[in-house]
């Protein structure tokens, strides 16, 4: 998996790479919110259901939205 | 300070397959010294085994923290990036490291210390080869950290931890247009331990409840560090007293709900020091949006106190040592 620094790190002193790597990031923000809303929205419906009913919500049958959105 | 009742340590998750102990993975109980494995929070390079715990703590977690989430990784963008050609000659190590600390300060950092860089902060499976690190301390609004562990607490964490990304990005960017490499260390940097740098730095000490305490602001702060070859003069680690107070105090001992603080320290990777109990404490932290109870309770943490508290507690000890020597 590419990490945060390996897919938005840019060392060349290049203005146009600079902003089609903002652009990307904006993208993976997107991806990231869309995640959080959907995917994520069913996580904590379903543990909020487990707690009310005083049942296990498993965190190794869901999958979660993690901080870089995967 | 009264803390707002926090809930019971009971939990409405759990893990189908129980994970392999984070205090394993720590090296609770190893004798020799290595270098720390990532275990909850990971640069997303490999899965953890406690990523699940971690996915669901984010996704749990209220929109604020994933806005300031997104904030944080803006700032990120540029924790790394092109270095000026011209390279600037240091020939006062000293003159640096004091420019360097006021740049920190008047980026928002509330303290600031230099130390050389050493490789047991680097976490296995990651480099950093720089040969220094400048450790800052941002301290978190006192009034929301009341409220831990609500919600509310937590987001003032996080605003802490943002604010210490932006301080430390503008500081490596800055480095970098003298002609240095830098690499500017944030939340979501986790190829770096802050804590002991932070305490090699002389920032303050390790608190039994295993977070910095600081003469200024207690444990009431979030770290951030630049890691960088720009020369300059460094600092020496600190004694302010804590360890006479913590091998006696209980405050966060007791006031911890999954009781995850060990009155003792504990052998870790081949050291004694002030541990907290991972499988204890992580899953609360997690139902609570970052608990943070043991920070707040900490006497330290108490305005203004700190200074008077080190003050108090050094020349009890030199009053000590005195009676010991007379004898």
């Amino acid at each position: 998996m590419a990490t945060f620094d390996e897919q938005f790190f840019v060392h060349e002193a290049s203005p146009l790479k600079r902003v089609w790597r903002d652009i990307r990031l904006l993208g993976f923000f997107a991806t990231i919110v869309w995640r959080w809303l959907w995917q994520g929205g069913s996580v904590r419906r379903r543990y909020r259901q487990a707690e009310a009913l005083g049942q296990v919500y498993y965190l190794d049958r869901h999958k979660g939205v993690g901080k870089y959105g995967r | 300070m009264k803390l707002i009742e926090p809930p019971p340590a009971s939990y409405a998750f759990a893990y189908e397959t129980t994970p392999r102990s984070g205090n394993e993975i720590n090296g609770l109980g190893d004798e020799l010294p290595r270098r720390a494995t990532p275990v909850f929070h990971g640069s997303g390079r490999q899965q953890l085994e406690w990523s699940a715990l971690d996915r669901f703590f984010v996704t749990i977690n209220c929109w604020t923290n994933v806005w300031h989430n997104l904030r944080n990784f803006w700032h990120l963008r540029n924790a790394d990036g092109p270095i000026a050609a011209t390279r600037l000659t240091v020939d006062d190590a000293a003159a640096m490291a004091a420019d360097v600390k006021q740049r920190a300060l008047q980026s928002g950092a509330g303290i600031v210390g230099i130390t050389k860089m050493t490789e047991t902060a680097v976490l296995d499976g990651s480099s950093a080869t720089y040969r220094y690190a400048i450790s800052i301390g941002v301290p978190m609004d006192q009034d929301e950290m009341r409220y831990v562990p609500q919600k509310r607490a937590g987001i003032a964490v996080m605003r802490s931890y943002v604010a210490g990304t932006k301080a430390v990005v503008g500081l490596a960017q800055h480095i970098r247009s003298l002609g240095w490499p830098a690499r500017a260390y944030g939340l979501n940097c986790n190829d770096i331990l802050q804590l002991p740098l932070a305490v090699r730095a002389g920032l303050g000490q390790l608190g039994k409840h295993g977070s910095l305490i600081t003469t200024e602001y207690g444990s009431n702060l979030r770290l951030a560090a630049v890691l960088t070859d720009l020369p300059m003069a460094v600092d020496r680690p600190v004694d302010l007293g804590v360890e006479d107070l913590c091998t006696r105090c209980q405050r966060c001992r007791i006031d911890c709900p999954p009781d995850a603080i060990f009155d003792t320290k504990q052998m870790v990777r081949g050291e004694r020091k002030w541990y907290v109990d991972f499988d204890k404490c992580v899953p609360y932290f997690t139902k609570t949006y970052g608990c943070g109870i043991c920070l707040e309770v900490c006497p330290w943490s108490e305005s203004g106190r700190g200074p008077w508290l080190s003050e108090t507690l050094l020349s009890k000890r030199d009053r000590s040592a005195g009676t010991s020597n007379q004898n």
